[in-house]
């Protein structure tokens, strides 16, 4: 699982333990990353996230200018995909109303204390696996 | 957790305090990447994680078994579940008698326990009933190797066993491998 579908798997195994003998995960929004005291922690990022949840900001940089795709997919590869290979992760999102669940999870990451209760979530996930 | 250099949500720092401290963390460097790991090191994260889900599948393999099952369908899961058919493993059945049947089965059981702990192969039979249910049993087996276990259901009196207490049974058995985490007797 990965970014937060390896928040979502490890929901899962904490709810359900007694039906999970593990989980597989990499570069997940989850303990230890997840919840996150400050945006100071994120360095260069940092102005980038407090974007997402600016009302303004947001919906114009994932809405309109669909800048998770075009911006940050790109940059996170150390590869250039390629054109046919940009195109499969565009397909889903080429309406721009479609791209809203994509800056929904983006203002879920939990960092300074919000979304109340996807931090209260988190808190309760990383102290059950520590 | 499948890590990369440098990563980005879980760079390599992060790893290193993971592997310190969270319990339960099995960690597997593949390789350089970013964020998109799967688009650097597909292949690499592909044998980590069948790897991985090897080692849990055989460390504890659980199954469900039908009531139907027959003493070769049991054997053929047993050697389907465990890491070497001629080490020792447990098995741990667990089993629900239909109501009013609970003594009918105990009885049954406690008929063959003496015979089944003279076999050679047998190391344990423990049969357990639960002090608030009547009808509920725990079966603790242990033995040297998979084929003691398939001279275990050739025996006469395992044969009648499995005969009488079949209709008796309240759903499925749950019946669970197990193998040794030290090494006691292997």
């Amino acid at each position: 699982m990965h970014d937060w579908g390896a928040a979502f798997g490890l929901n899962y195994a904490w709810r359900h333990a007694d039906n999970v003998k593990g989980i597989a995960f990499m570069e997940g929004v989850m303990p230890p990353t997840y919840p996150r005291e400050s945006y100071a922690s994120f360095g260069n990022t940092e102005e980038i996230f407090r974007g997402f949840r600016d009302p303004v900001r947001g919906p114009e940089l994932i809405i309109e200018k669909n800048f998770f795709l075009e911006g940050l997919l790109p940059v996170s590869v150390m590869r250039n995909l390629t054109p046919a290979e940009l195109e499969v992760y565009r397909a889903p999102f080429a309406a721009p109303k479609s791209r809203r669940a994509i800056l929904h999870l983006l203002r879920d990451n939990p960092i300074e204390e919000k979304p109340a209760n996807v931090w209260r979530t988190f808190e309760e996930m990383a102290t059950w696996w520590r | 957790m499948l890590y990369v250099s440098p990563g980005r949500v879980m760079p390599l720092k992060t790893a290193e305090w993971a592997v310190e401290n969270l319990k339960n963390l099995e960690t597997a460097f593949v390789g350089y990447g970013i964020h998109f790991i799967q688009e650097d090191n597909p292949e690499a994260v592909g044998r980590a994680i069948a790897e991985w889900y090897r080692r849990l599948s055989v460390k504890e393999a659980s199954v469900q078994m039908d009531v139907s099952l027959s003493a070769q369908e049991i054997i053929d899961t047993v050697k389907h579940e465990v890491s070497d058919p001629t080490a020792p493993f447990t098995l741990l059945v667990q089993i629900k008698a239909k109501p009013g049947e609970g003594k009918t089965v105990a009885t049954a059981y406690g008929k063959v326990i003496e015979a089944t702990l003279r076999e050679p192969g047998c190391i344990a039979y423990d049969f357990n009933r639960d002090p608030s249910d009547p009808t509920r049993f725990v079966l603790y087996e242990r033995w040297k190797n998979l084929d003691s276990l398939a001279r275990h259901f050739e025996a006469p009196y395992t044969r009648e066993l499995f005969g009488t207490v079949a209709p008796l049974y309240y759903g499925p058995r749950q019946l669970q491998v197990l193998e040794y985490a030290g090494e006691l007797d292997s």
